[in-house]
């Protein structure tokens, strides 16, 4: 009895340090996260044998963590920079493959002019609005490359609330904030549904006022055999995962 | 990118604000605790104290939705006093204070039980009213208590982090304190500038540490 006290613990214990065959552990970029379920729900269906994990942040942040040792299998970011560290610093296994476009939209709950586009921002009826933080969001990078372009950033600035992650802004702008900078794919998610109104509470960011949010992925190299691993970045340019995708708001190259 | 002090000058603001709030409103709180004998004191105690064993991000999400301009507080600032709480200083200052609150109650409340019963019946008997025997003579006996509530709510504000991650927004000169720089550097894998920002972070609580340790002990040796 008191062996079993010592001894079953510590057969757990070295299980969970087992590495698991069937499963495939994702580090996506925070966008990703509405899709991530219709994502996991087509894989699996494919490779019925096969499990997808995802963890969510935003992207510098992860690849910052998956430089220093977080045990992750594939990175998917929601740019082509992040990844490439990593492929510079010989992390990966292969290049950087982009897998979707991202689409950046400018959301709000409140009643707002927005046939005015970017410039309602201006506007004394918006007292503050958030975006991800450029620096490790490359869609507040995207936001920030806009808002530069089309000659606002400088008089909208003092509105500006900088959320950690593309999901912390919708977070924002869904609590406090008066608009926010987001992804097309938060759009799909359940908090968001009733706001899918297009010139009612969003729109989409004019894409020539920023360079394209291509969304590549790189297989880590410690992952790169595992079957589940191998499927799921091949699952990742299927025609399915695209069908996924696309049903989200995404476009591709 | 080259180091920005401003992170800092927001982070000692908010220290100063906090400890200073705190030192006011905590001091009768702490006395209540400390003589009263009242049934109802233990649940006000736990409730003051929970901050230090409670997740940030409970915090920070109970604020988040109390100080938002549709929330009850945030709404209520936002209409009748013209302050908007999410996203300001305002709102961190109060953030820092929900947070803070146990270390200044604490200290104080210990420092006012360090009094000795026979100095406070003395100055009674001697004709001193309630407020002229704590000013007189209260204060003047628990100055270690005090300063140790200061010097542990102001460093425990310098290291402030998870509630104004979720509540501050990381404004520039406004909101975007010392821990939060250190988060975006790495985040952003710029390691030097972290790196600086983290150094200064851990010279500034040693000292503060120290300066409590000093404290104490003179207090045990007397």
């Amino acid at each position: 009895m008191r062996k079993a006290l010592v001894v079953v613990p510590a057969l757990v214990l070295c299980l969970s340090f087992l590495p698991a065959q069937g499963r495939v552990s994702i580090a996506a970029a925070s966008n990703i996260s509405a899709v991530a379920p219709a994502l996991s729900d087509s894989f699996e269906r494919i490779y019925p044998a096969f499990r997808a994990e995802f963890t969510f942040g935003a992207s510098g942040a992860l690849a910052t963590q998956i430089i220093n040792g977080a045990p992750f299998d594939i990175f998917m970011s929601a740019d082509t920079s992040f990844p490439q560290r990593l492929v510079e610093a010989g992390e990966t296994e292969g290049p950087v493959r982009v897998y979707a476009v991202g689409e950046l939209i400018l959301l709000t709950t409140q009643k707002l002019d927005l046939s005015k586009g970017l410039a309602v921002l201006a506007d004394p009826a918006v007292a503050q609005f958030a975006n991800s933080n450029p620096e490790t969001a490359p869609y507040g990078r995207a936001a920030q490359e806009a808002l530069q372009n089309a000659g606002l950033f400088d008089r909208v600035k003092p509105k500006l609330v900088v959320a950690q992650s593309v999901t912390q802004a919708l977070q924002f702008t869904l609590t406090s904030a008066d608009a926010g900078f987001v992804s097309k794919s938060a759009l799909y998610s359940r908090e968001v549904k009733a706001y899918d109104r297009e010139w009612e509470y969003w729109f989409a960011v004019d894409p020539s006022l920023y360079s394209p949010i291509n969304q590549g992925f790189v297989v880590m190299r410690g992952g790169a055999t595992g079957p589940a691993v191998v499927a799921f970045a091949r699952f990742l340019l299927s025609r399915e995962a695209r069908a996924v995708f696309a049903a989200f708001g995404y476009g591709f190259p | 990118m080259s180091f920005d002090p401003v992170p800092f000058r927001v982070s000692f603001l908010l220290g100063i604000w906090v400890t200073a709030i705190l030192l006011v409103l905590c001091f009768p709180l702490a006395w209540i605790f400390a003589k009263s004998k009242g049934r109802w004191v233990p649940w006000v105690e736990s409730l003051t104290t929970l901050p230090l064993v409670l997740s940030p991000t409970v915090l920070g999400f109970y604020l988040l939705l109390l100080l938002s301009p549709r929330g009850a507080v945030g709404k209520f600032f936002l209409d009748v006093l013209h302050i908007r709480l999410a996203f300001s200083f305002a709102g961190i200052v109060i953030a820092g204070c929900l947070a803070s609150l146990p270390f200044m109650l604490s200290a104080l409340r210990t420092g006012i039980l360090g009094v000795p019963g026979a100095l406070l019946d003395a100055s009674y008997t001697l004709g001193k009213g309630r407020l002229e025997t704590i000013v007189r003579i209260v204060i003047p006996n628990m100055k270690s208590g005090i300063v140790a509530g200061i010097v542990n709510t102001f460093a425990h504000t310098l290291g402030e982090f998870g509630v104004v991650l979720m509540i501050g927004g990381s404004i520039p000169g406004v909101t975007k304190v010392v821990s939060i720089a250190v988060y975006e550097r790495v985040e952003s894998l710029n390691f030097e500038n972290a790196h600086v920002y983290a150094a200064i972070l851990v010279v500034l609580s040693y000292g503060g540490v120290f300066l409590l340790n000093a404290l104490q002990r003179r207090e045990t040796r007397r």
